[in-house]
């Protein structure tokens, strides 16, 4: 029993870390980019993400052993794809300012490539517990990402968190906002967390 | 001359990768060589318009009407995988050559989020790119998916030959790959704003 917990928190913790969507797989760059404008619609997608990515690693884990191989894709995406209808609605309802803010980049987290990735990589071959812990360390993976990236644009670029003003309007960098400051702040994000990893695989190696 | 501020807005203005993000995934994969880049660019340009044009109608003349619209994103999927498939299927039949050229790349274009984020765009929410305009009219929407469609094989053009060139220069240990291509991004994105100012 301990055997199987200590199992399960190791695929949680995968998707945090070891095989961060964000940082390590560049999966599902779109909305990586362009939600993380601020911290509000950054945590917004997150939140879609979760439900969307546990949910259907739960569907697909259950459905796993009567869907034919060859049809299976097709099927994966129109689970996902009811999922996200599901969530528009949802968030239409009860979150209205956040799915206006998100736009169409709500309706596409049917084709966020982490979702049909995990659906065809784990669910499909492991059960609906695991499956669900596979999507919720992934989702959160996702989520911190995004946040992380849009903390920076966000304090930088329009002096804010969460809406707080924290610097005067005087020494913003006000391009970090706009589109083009998305890929400088994501790549220079990347280059640090690339040095961090190599200096650990370094010295593992020396040691 | 609406149809044309339409074409050049959508091709220069709100660059389809540089301004609105979409399909970034085979931006930065494809792109790291010129012919694979133009291929890419082509099978992108032939889906996104013709699925647009699909969808177009199937809003306008099914969904609408029937006050099922909250459909959309499922059936806007099933129609441009479907379609993928057509094309992919006819090609090889009458085709080996452009087989060959395009056929690793269609079934990537199913999940390239350009192809339903137009088919969206130019549908539910028309309004935001056409001005306050919630009923565009097909033409209209043709010029629009086009003028995106070229606007991204241009982009994946330059940045695959801008890539190709940067291969030969050395380039620090943690930079390599994503994170200088992102950079590379990041200088034509700021290119593009001046575009902003002549429409």
């Amino acid at each position: 029993m301990a055997k199987k917990q200590k199992s399960i928190r190791e695929i949680f913790t995968n998707g945090l870390f070891k095989q961060n969507p964000t940082f390590v797989q560049f999966l599902g760059m779109c909305p990586t980019l362009a939600v993380t404008k601020s911290v509000e619609s950054a945590l917004g997608m997150g939140a879609g993400v979760i439900f969307v990515l546990v949910m259907s690693n739960l569907a697909v884990s259950l459905v796993r052993n009567y869907v034919p191989r060859e049809v299976r894709i097709p099927i994966y995406i129109v689970i996902i794809a009811s999922l996200v209808t599901i969530l528009e609605m949802l968030m239409r309802a009860f979150a209205p300012d956040i799915a206006l803010l998100l736009g169409t980049f709500l309706s596409l987290i049917a084709v966020n490539c982490i979702i049909l990735g995990r659906a065809e990589a784990f669910a499909s071959k492991n059960g609906p517990i695991k499956s669900m812990a596979d999507g919720l360390g992934m989702a959160i993976g996702f989520t911190g990402g995004i946040t992380l990236i849009a903390t920076f644009r966000e304090i930088f670029g329009a002096g804010t968190f969460l809406g707080m003003q924290i610097i005067p309007d005087t020494y913003q960098i006000s391009i970090l906002i706009q589109s083009a400051g998305a890929f400088l702040v994501f790549g220079i994000l990347v280059s640090q967390i690339n040095k961090i990893r190599m200096n650990r695989a370094d010295r593992n190696e020396v040691a | 001359m609406e149809l044309i501020a339409i074409a050049f807005g959508a091709i220069f203005v709100n660059n389809v990768i540089l301004q609105q993000f979409y399909g970034l995934c085979p931006f930065l994969g494809v792109s790291t060589k010129k012919s694979s880049a133009l291929s890419m660019g082509m099978a992108v340009t032939f889906v996104i318009t013709f699925s647009t044009i699909i969808s177009y109608a199937i809003y306008t003349y099914i969904l609408k009407p029937n006050d099922i619209t909250y459909l959309s994103t499922i059936v806007f999927i099933l129609v441009i995988a479907s379609f993928v498939q057509l094309v992919e299927m006819f090609i090889k039949r009458f085709s080996s050559s452009l087989y060959s050229a395009l056929g690793v790349y269609l079934p990537l274009i199913t999940t390239n989020c350009a192809v339903l984020g137009v088919a969206i765009d130019t549908t539910v929410n028309s309004s935001k790119i056409f001005g306050g305009n919630e009923n565009p009219t097909l033409m209209m929407v043709t010029i629009y998916a086009l003028g995106i469609s070229l606007g991204y094989a241009l982009v994946i053009f330059l940045f695959s030959a801008i890539r190709e060139e940067m291969s030969a220069y050395p380039i620090k240990r943690n930079w390599q790959g994503i994170p200088i291509a992102l950079i590379t991004a990041f200088i034509m994105a700021m290119i593009f704003i001046g575009f902003g100012g002549i429409v």
